[in-house]
């Protein structure tokens, strides 16, 4: 059963709303989208769906190179993207005529995600190499105004994701291979913490801070769960939902309700309240979800779906009070990350 | 999604801000590259430094530093040596902000004395800048010389005919002296290549000189370069169409015509993707034009079947795995019991997550190459096909490994930005096996973006694809005849594209070479090759037969898009990505 949850009408919510209806003539907002087997960036209108340009990552036209991950710079003016084969690389645009204006190849042997601190002058971005037979690999921390790569620390095999805490001080590594979570302190670029999570072989993949700073979530995608851990001094799990079959990337929304988690394995979204008290699961209409965002319209989730071997990937827009699917876009082959521009 | 705003909350929300972000500023100043100086004048020095800054008013990036060949001033290009630059690319840079770039020249040893020129590009998504980089090369010059005499050879040689000039020197008592260093040229500048051992290649057909110099003293001999007389053309003799999805790599053996599929390819609303090996019965002989079938194929889970190769007694195959749903990649090993229709034998995933684009099949051994930085080879112990394992690995260190050739007992990997990569897997040399390979040697010089290669062991020359779309890259002739000292001899270019794969029919001396858009092309690499090879009448034929621009491969439109040949049943068969299949009649 649907459950309607809480719509956030907050004043900060707001506030952004009007600051970006009010700069006229400043567009909508837009969805990047990576297209990991065409090697493209789409750039999508988010309000109806309509693949409005597209971006060619494509260095070597006869192979494939694999555009993976997408996000935003919080004040909007860039974007960033990695490239995960060939020699991974780190991309960065301008927002403003989608202008590439640098790319920086990873001291990597295969580049997942992408995460920016709360400021933007910071991305991390791990080494999940999956090939690399248990061998620790590292996660690098690059300067964005420049593309420096400021420290690049070995810290467990093929880390997959690295999220920066809301303060920007703390970056929680996700490690698939060895069950774990290392949490990096980024003055110095040291662990500070690490600890087993889940069941050996849960595999976790992906995580999202909750908005308070204290409580991280992470998507077991063995596990089919998404575990809530108290990150203090120790960590701490504090509870557990179910979520559909390998969930992927998950995303809090703005205010921090509800959390979304695409579950790439049985082809849906799971929507939970941040207390964990309702979860929802729809079905998406493509196969193996992937990537998930929200803009700044806390009520509309952005989803994209892998495709399969036969068919296209594309994306989808959510409304997560109704479970009401606001339109859909067939795009990209292998389409994974998904970032909104304001 | 609609908002609904209160208009009460307008005005408390973001006077502030919207002060800021909704101000009209200035349009900034494009980007703007510059190097300190437009020349970079090197003197006898092999090393030297120059920034590049950004002038302009917005931020530029990625900054590649493209190096030129190095040319005599006679504006040929000397094999063997090369320009390196350190970094080879700054990720960006902000308006004003500006870094070192240090140039080295690594220089073949059989360089005549005399000033040489290369460039430097530093290019951006929208700017460049150019650098003129100059060096000189001096010999000592043996004053005690007082005549020389280039000996003629005994025949008119052909354009591309490499030949060995001997030279003698003797001094007042007409005493014939030895290792007198000696400055070679040709006239007219561009007739032709000399190195300063005499090593010559004409390049021009007609009379020309070549002019030795000791000292003061100097000696000129008058050659008339004969045409090389090699052409012919292809005639297409079978085709195989596949328009549904694009076109990999093919192997034949027998009767049979293997062929994978790549990425995604989109026909009005269908999408068809590199899921599928394509079996094609290629029995039907006959002169006249002829259209193959598909009469069978396999569906895997992948996005790319972007290999397919049959162990040489025809047992079995194996296909490679990139994009799979469940992420496992790795190979699929066939049963070709039924060659017309193989079955699946096992498919095998460990160590092999990340996708294998290549393969080689060698007995009870398959080279596998394993996508990404860290990767490189597997090799992995058939014998017992339903349960193969990885026996032994091998990467070079830094870049990725993007194909395998193996040959008498070595194996030459093509290994992306580390060049050449040779290793004993059963020559001898370096007591390597399949189980335990040993690097003999590496070539790194190669321009980077070293794709693929085949080993000659007649002639001792290895042909090394170097793929690049941007400069666009050129096949490279290694000189392998001494298997601890790989050296760069000799290039072949066709404007506006890249190579892709080759085949080496050895009965003829003729290589042929996919080339995307450029087609097939064939070329005479009979004797001693030096020099430009494009310049020396080598070209027997080249053939864009499906129409195209030349320039690029566009994908999915039908244009002529060649991806890799082979020789078979006297045939020279192309895979192309959007066509399909074809079989020509070879040239010559």
């Amino acid at each position: 059963m649907i459950q309607y949850l809480v719509r956030v009408t907050s004043r900060v919510f707001v506030g952004v709303v009007i600051l970006a209806t009010a700069c006229s003539p400043v567009p909508g907002e837009r969805l990047l989208v990576t297209s990991g087997f065409t090697d493209q960036i789409f750039v999508l209108d988010a309000r109806t769906g309509q693949v409005t340009d597209s971006l060619s990552l494509d260095r070597r036209p006869g192979e494939r190179d694999e555009p993976h991950s997408v996000t935003v710079s919080p004040d909007g003016s860039h974007f960033y993207a990695t490239l995960s084969h060939g020699e991974p690389s780190f991309w960065k645009y301008e927002s403003d005529g989608l202008r590439l204006v640098g790319r920086l190849t990873l001291p990597a042997n295969g580049a997942s995600r992408v995460r920016l601190s709360p400021d933007g002058s910071l991305a991390a971005i791990p080494d999940y190499w999956l090939s690399g037979g248990g061998v620790e690999s590292r996660v690098a921390f690059v300067r964005t105004d420049d593309l420096t790569v400021l420290a690049n620390p070995k810290l467990c095999p093929a880390p997959h994701d690295a999220v920066f805490s809301p303060s920007g001080d703390r970056v929680a590594v996700i490690c698939p291979l060895s069950d774990e979570l290392v949490i990096i302190k980024t003055d110095g670029f040291v662990e500070i913490n690490r600890s087993k999570i889940g069941e050996s072989g849960d595999r976790p993949l992906n995580a999202a801070w909750m908005a308070e700073g204290e409580n991280l979530l992470v998507a077991l995608a063995n596990g089919s769960k998404l575990l809530k851990l108290e990150i203090n001094e120790d960590i701490h799990e504090s509870s557990q939902v179910i979520t559909g079959t390998q969930p992927a990337q998950l995303a809090v929304a703005p205010g921090g309700s509800p959390v979304v988690v695409a579950n790439r394995g049985s082809g849906s979204v799971t929507i939970i309240t941040s207390d964990g008290a309702r979860s929802t699961e729809i079905e998406l209409p493509g196969p193996h979800p992937h990537g998930v965002a929200f803009g700044q319209d806390p009520t509309v989730v952005y989803v994209t779906y892998e495709g399969d071997t036969r068919t296209l990937g594309g994306v989808v827009a959510i409304d997560v009070g109704t479970g009401e699917m606001l339109w859909r876009t067939e795009v990209g082959s292998f389409t994974l990350g998904v970032a909104v521009l304001p | 999604m609609i908002i609904r705003v209160q208009p009460s909350l307008l005005a408390t929300a973001t006077l502030g801000i919207l002060a800021s972000s909704c101000g009209v500023s200035e349009p900034e100043l494009p980007p703007y590259l510059e190097f300190s100086q437009p020349v970079l004048e090197l003197g006898l020095e092999r090393t030297g430094q120059v920034w590049i800054r950004n002038t302009g008013g917005q931020s530029i990036g990625p900054v590649e530093f493209i190096p030129g060949e190095i040319r005599d001033l006679a504006g040929s290009m000397v094999p063997g040596s090369r320009l390196s630059l350190d970094p080879v690319e700054v990720p960006t840079l902000n308006p004003g902000d500006e870094r070192l770039l240090t140039l080295e020249l690594s220089l073949d040893g059989s360089m005549n004395s005399g000033e040489y020129d290369t460039w430097v590009r530093a290019r951006g998504p929208v700017v460049s800048a150019l650098l003129a980089v100059r060096f000189m090369v001096l010999s000592e010059l043996e004053v005690a010389v007082t005549s020389v005499t280039i000996i003629a050879p005994s025949f008119d040689p052909r354009a591309g005919d490499v030949i060995n000039l001997p030279l003698e020197a003797r001094d007042t008592a007409g005493t014939l002296l030895q290792g007198v260093p000696v400055y070679w040229s040709v006239q007219p500048s561009q007739a032709g290549y000399i190195t300063k051992n005499g090593r010559f290649v004409g390049y021009k057909t007609g009379p020309m000189s070549v002019i030795a110099q000791a000292g003061t003293i100097s000696d000129t001999l008058a050659l008339d370069i004969l045409h090389r007389n090699i052409d012919g053309s292809f005639i297409v003799a079978r085709t195989g169409r596949e328009v549904e999805r694009y076109t990999s790599d093919l192997w034949l053996h027998g009767d049979v015509l293997y062929s994978g599929t790549w990425g995604t390819r989109q026909t009005g609303t269908q999408s068809s993707f590199g899921n599928t090996l394509n079996i094609w019965d290629i029995s039907t002989s006959g002169t006249t034009l002829h259209a193959i079938e598909k009469s069978f194929s396999i569906e895997i889970d992948a996005r790319v079947v972007n290999d397919i190769k049959v162990r040489a007694d025809g047992e079995l195959a194996i296909i490679t795995h990139e994009g799979s749903d469940d992420a496992q990649n790795g190979i699929t090993i066939l049963n070709l019991d039924n060659p017309l229709e193989p079955t699946v034998v096992s498919r095998f995933t460990s160590e092999l997550e990340s996708g294998v684009h290549n393969v080689w099949i060698e007995g009870d051994y398959a080279y596998l190459v394993v996508d990404g930085v860290g990767n490189g080879l597997r090799i992995l112990d058939i014998s017992d096909p339903d349960n193969p394992s990885v026996v032994a690995r091998f990467w070079a260190g830094e870049s990725f490994l993007h194909d395998v050739y193996v040959r008498d007992g070595l194996a030459f990997l093509s290994h992306w930005n580390a060049g050449l990569v040779i290793l004993d897997v059963g020559n001898g040399i370096s007591d390597g096996s399949p189980e335990n390979p040993v690097e003999v040697s590496r070539l790194s010089e190669l321009g980077g973006q070293t794709h693929n290669a085949w080993y000659w062991p007649e002639s001792g020359y290895v042909f090394v694809g170097e793929e690049d779309f941007d400069s666009p890259g050129i096949m490279h002739v290694v000189d392998l005849r001494n298997l601890l000292e790989p050296r760069e001899v000799a290039t072949f270019r066709v404007p506006g594209q890249t190579p892709h794969n080759f085949w080496l029919d050895e009965g003829s001396g003729t290589l042929y070479l996919a080339w995307y858009g450029n087609g097939i092309r064939a070329l005479d690499v009979t004797g001693d090759l030096l020099g430009e090879l494009d310049h020396q009448g080598r070209e027997i034929a080249g053939f864009i037969y499906n129409g195209g621009s030349g320039t690029t491969c566009n994908r999915g439109s039908g244009d002529t898009c060649t991806w890799a040949p082979q020789i078979h049943g006297g045939l020279v068969w192309v895979s192309d990505m959007n066509q399909g299949l074809v079989g020509f009649e070879p040239p010559r």
